[in-house]
């Protein structure tokens, strides 16, 4: 049963990955590069390159997956309405111009043949792992440049299936002729079309009683929804789509509902677990030769993925009249190739259309690229001011360049909640607590796992474990006045106080088993809540009213 | 990934209807896995396997998370009686059992043992969910898991290494106890070194892997099998406050794959016989009867528990442990368990596990009190009227009887905590151990003429029947919730909100300590 293999490789990457990801830490290093670095080095060290098993094949195709489910869950249809026009246009001129700037420096390079197209296209791809990676681990999902980037990835993506179900008619001889592979197209653009359609139906008339059922329990609630992104992925599957495509739009189609930021907090660990796996992989696989030839090719193509696909992208963001500091952004995060153009050179090479060579090419050019956007993003800000002082954003057109005058929508609502008070448990107490301190005058934030809990409060409120830091953070809980947990679970009530000892934020919290406050005492709980000791003295005062107690002197 | 779909649409259909139903999910993901494979679903073995592997790596580091010794210290004696006799009883009773049903050898062994640990994963969930329960029963019944899960993974490393020799056994189990050191040691320390360090969850999830996977390799580098590693795991990162970090870390993944372990161990039960069945009944009714009355009983003796918290802790363990499917598929793997009894295992311990709600509920522990041949009875207190009855004293009981003896009255209390009533005892207060709720200890504390009664029940059940049982006697009782108390006020008694008390003295604090929050700057102009 137990297959030690499996667990030993697994092991090997997870450990591998942790002890780069502490390094990267202390030096600064964008967590990607860190996870590429660890496959890298394990990989020979190890042998794990000649031993990955299916087992790990399989996470590395859920990671992705579960990334692409978590980006549609934060896209809800307004968002959508923003920035789908311009991700259309952005994506399909981005990924016209790319192909041909590509093509057209790789022929300026020497290579001829279906290989100039094949790493035109390879080359055109942008990675939608390591910018979505970028994009959560940095809580800019909901940024205007994050939603045009995924927008664009998504295009890309589309544009992929198209090209894999091309290159697969094509590498099996295409025996039908031209018409078979327009069929072959038209069935997949079919396919999707008719699969968006049915799954934006279900968002709209299937889902909501089911998952309002079951948000009264966190797991059923979280495995549900996993339930319906791998029911829309194998649908993908059978109409011979993508499985990212099948899992982003099963998250679109969820982040329809009341809970879905819930939800992307749930399914975030999941997806941190098994990306740090398929970048390790990632890494494992990547090959290298030592001529110097090669290395020179390598460094020429990440030259254009750099400098080319960013000015590429940055000229089109700026001619859809976004500011160019938006459009900087955009450009910057997606200036590297796709793990897409591995397997796109991979069937290539496969079609006898791409040489070995050139295929191994791509991962060096992966790497570079990989890694110097994630370093780039890491330090945007300051490269911007650079580019800016420097005047080399003037080639792009004005700074503001959007018609109307008007800057660009919403850049986050991250506008920082500060010295408000975090209320932890929606009982009765902590509904009490709620209305109360609100009508002190109070900002309060109640937090609980029951959606129903939660109605009819006179504050804001927020579904979801506050067992997970990502909740407590965004009701920000560092820069609250007070915590307050009125909670009934000891080990919470103590990781509470922990927590907020961490950050300096006092807290009260709920003692209810007199036994066990020592936990609470450690931590300096500063106002310590015992309502069976208070619910005593309200009884006192019952009983003086009864006469059973004398009434108190004075 | 067709396959890993499938597991987690039938893990979905278990969610729901345990949702639905208040079931626990573990035995329907059983089910759901089970009606999955043999209604006709073609299964790649590799693929099951590859799922077990993760899932029972996730399950052991789980189980071990749970059982900090902290929450159990001032048990330890009774937790080692308890835990040790019920798998010494059960599992005798069991081999008895197995013998008489045809099986010999290991296959009646694996059974036995199967029949003699419960289930830490079904019973902390029932914990959880229960009021006021993670006090001394409950506390107890953690530490009586963490008794059973050592033998289990001392007899995992044991049958491992049997044919192998005896020096092997003997080295197997020097690897164990070395790796056990190590885990005492991490547990003791750990909280000093995450106290120092700051890292993002991301980092934290990782080091959590990392520590699960090299406790894995070492136990397989020691030749015991890398699971005891695991739970090893668990158990070195289960104290305060890593144990509640970590849980908040890797809930979504444990919930994940533990999900998609149990529909797939059910995906590998065969559909059983008729024979299999009865013989899996038979099973099912000797944890259920010898379960519950051994514990019982030495929870009572040896733990000091009252009858009713004793017969709690009885019910809360019948039933067999996720450690009985994981030696069931140790055994299917070394190929000395027959499959069918793999079946046997599992259907038992989707049987108990599914009955554990029903059994485990406070109403079924005062039925059966009525039936406990050791209660307690105490001579009846003379001059018993006009008194004040004290019904659950509790550890703040104190603040009670304190006003109520300055002002003269008689003072009666009641409580099942031997400890609270030894120390009234010694303050010459008149105190009766016994189950508050129960018709004839209120009889026996004179409730029907006593002035006023005061009570204080987790169980609101148990309020509505006090207040059912006392006509005419006035009867406050203090609840926590909005909803109790208008129920209790509804079945004619008084109730007092400790909340909104909680809530006032709250404010006041609040008023006096936290300063009003700055009022906003009028605009200019």
């Amino acid at each position: 049963m137990v297959n030690q293999a499996f667990l030993e490789h697994l092991g090997v990457m997870v450990i591998g990955a942790t002890a780069f990801l502490w390094l990267a830490r202390r030096l600064g290093i964008p967590t990607i590069v860190a996870y590429l670095l660890a496959g890298l080095v394990i990989g020979p060290w190890t042998g794990l390159l000649d031993q990955t098993t299916e087992a790990t094949d399989l996470i590395t195709e859920m990671g992705i997956v579960l990334l692409l489910f978590l980006v549609g869950l934060e896209l809800t249809f307004e968002k959508i309405r923003e920035v789908g026009k311009v991700a259309l246009v952005a994506g399909s001129a981005q990924v016209a111009l790319s192909v041909v700037g590509g093509a057209g420096f790789c022929w300026l390079m020497g290579f001829r043949g279906s290989a100039v197209w094949i790493l035109g296209f390879a080359l055109a791809f942008s990675s939608t792992v390591v910018v979505v990676k970028m994009l959560v681990s940095r809580a800019e999902s909901h940024t205007l440049f994050g939603q045009i980037a995924v927008g664009v990835l998504l295009v890309q993506d589309i544009v992929v299936v198209l090209l894999l179900t091309v290159l697969g008619a094509l590498g099996q001889g295409s025996n039908g002729g031209a018409m078979d592979l327009v069929q072959s197209v038209l069935i997949a653009m079919g396919g999707m079309i008719a699969l968006l359609a049915m799954v934006l139906a279900a968002a709209r008339f299937l889902l909501p009683k089911p998952m309002a059922w079951g948000s009264r329990s966190p797991e059923t609630l979280f495995i549900m929804s996993l339930c319906w992104c791998f029911a829309v992925v194998m649908a993908t599957h059978v109409l011979h789509l993508s499985h990212e495509i099948g899992a982003f739009i099963a998250g679109v189609s969820l982040a329809q509902l009341p809970y879905s930021h819930d939800l992307q907090r749930r399914v975030q660990p999941l997806i941190n677990f098994f990306v740090a796996v398929f970048f390790v992989t990632l890494g494992v696989h990547m090959q290298f030769h030592g001529e110097i030839a090669f290395w020179t090719q390598a460094l020429l193509l990440s030259l254009f993925v750099l400098a080319g696909k960013f000015t590429i992208i940055m000229t089109i963001v700026v001619r859809l009249r976004f500011s160019i500091k938006t459009a900087f952004f955009s450009a910057l995060m997606l200036s590297q190739i796709s793990e897409f153009s591995f397997i796109l050179a991979g069937v290539a090479s496969r079609g006898g259309m791409l040489d070995a060579d050139s295929a191994s090419l791509l991962s060096v050019v992966g790497l570079i690229t990989i890694s110097i956007s994630s370093a780039a993003m890491a330090q945007k800000e300051r490269l911007f001011r650079l580019f800016e002082k420097r005047g080399w954003l003037g080639f792009f057109g004005p700074a503001t360049a959007r018609e109307d005058g008007a800057e660009d929508p919403a850049e986050p609502d991250t506008q920082a909640r500060q010295g408000h008070t975090v209320i932890v448990g929606m009982n009765t107490l902590g509904r009490e607590l709620a209305r109360r301190l609100t009508d002190r005058g109070q900002c309060v934030i109640g937090i609980d796992t029951d959606p129903r809990k939660l109605e009819n409060l006179p504050c804001d409120t927020l579904l979801g474990d506050a067992s997970m830091l990502s909740v407590l953070e965004e009701a920000h809980f560092e820069d609250a006045r007070l915590l307050v947990s009125t909670l009934h679970i000891a080990p919470m009530n103590d990781v509470l106080a922990y927590r907020c000892k961490m950050v300096n934020t006092p807290c009260s919290i709920h003692g209810f088993d007199l036994k066990a406050l020592n936990n609470l005492l450690d931590m300096d709980v500063c106002y310590l809540m015992v309502p069976k000791v208070d619910g005593i003295k309200r009884q006192n005062t019952v009983l003086r009213k009864m006469g059973i107690l004398p009434a108190k002197k004075g | 990934m067709t396959w890993l779909a499938l597991l987690v649409l039938a893990a979905a259909g278990a969610f729901a209807l345990s949702h639905w139903l208040n079931l626990p999910v573990i035995p329907l993901l059983i089910l759901f896995g089970f009606g999955l494979s043999n209604g006709g679903v073609p299964f790649d073995q590799d693929a099951l396997d590859t799922a077990l592997d993760l899932g029972l790596a996730f399950l052991l580091f789980t189980a071990g998370l749970e059982l900090n010794p902290q929450r159990f210290a001032r048990y330890a004696g009774a937790v080692l009686w308890v835990g040790s006799l019920q798998f010494l009883v059960v599992g005798l009773a069991g081999l008895g059992l197995a013998s008489l049903l045809g099986y010999r050898g290991l296959g009646a062994l694996f059974l036995s043992v199967s029949l003699a640990t419960s289930s830490t994963l079904v019973v902390v969930r029932r914990l959880q969910v229960t009021p006021g329960s993670m006090t001394s029963y409950g506390r107890l019944v953690i530490g009586v898991l963490l008794v059973q899960d050592v033998i289990m993974i001392l007899l995992m490393v044991t049958l491992g290494k049997l044919p192998e020799g005896t020096l092997a056994v003997a080295q197997g189990l020097g690897g164990l106890t070395l790796l056990i050191g190590v885990a005492v040691g991490l547990q003791r320390w750990a909280p000093g070194i995450i106290r120092r360090t700051k890292l993002d969850e991301e980092a934290w999830l990782l080091i959590t892997l990392s520590i699960l996977f090299a406790f894995a390799g070492a136990a397989a580098a020691l030749g015991i099998p890398p699971l005891t590693g695991a739970f090893l795991a668990g158990f070195a990162l289960s104290s305060f406050p890593i144990g509640g970090l970590v849980r908040g870390l890797v809930g979504s993944l444990t919930t994940f794959f533990l999900a998609v372990f149990f529909t797939a161990l059910g995906a590998k039960v065969a559909i059983p016989t008729w024979a299999m069945f009865t013989d899996a009944l038979a099973c099912v009714a000797l944890v259920l009867i010898v379960t519950p009355l051994l514990v019982t009983a030495v929870a009572e003796w040896k733990g000091g528990l009252s009858s009713r918290k004793a017969i709690a802790s009885g019910l809360l363990l019948a039933q067999t442990s996720e450690f009985a499917l994981v030696l069931g598929l140790f055994g299917l793997q070394e190929a000395n368990l027959p499959p069918e009894v793999f079946s046997i295992i599992a259907l038992v311990a989707v049987v108990t596990m599914t009955l554990t709600p029903f059994l485990a509920n406070d109403d079924l522990a005062r039925r059966l009190l009525h039936w406990h041949p050791l209660r307690r009875r105490l001579p009846t207190v003379s001059d018993l009227s006009d008194h004040v009855l004290i019904l659950g004293f509790g550890p703040s009981g104190h603040w009670v009887v304190k006003p109520l003896l300055a002002a003269g009255h008689h003072v009666v209390a009641v409580d099942h905590d031997p400890v609270i009533v030894n120390q009234l005892r010694e303050r010459q207060i008149p105190c009766i151990l016994g189950d508050a709720s129960d018709e004839k200890v209120l009889e026996l504390a004179g409730a029907k003429s006593a002035k006023i009664v005061l009570a204080s029940m987790s169980e609101l059940p148990d309020a509505l029947n006090v207040i059912r049982m006392l006509p005419g006697v006035p009867v406050i009782i203090r609840v926590f919730e909005e909803a109790d108390a208008q129920a209790i006020e509804r079945a004619g008694g008084s109730a007092v909100l400790n909340s909104l008390a909680a809530a006032d003295a709250f404010m006041e604090w609040h008023a006096s300590s936290c300063p009003p929050p700055p009022s906003p700057v009028p605009p200019s102009g």
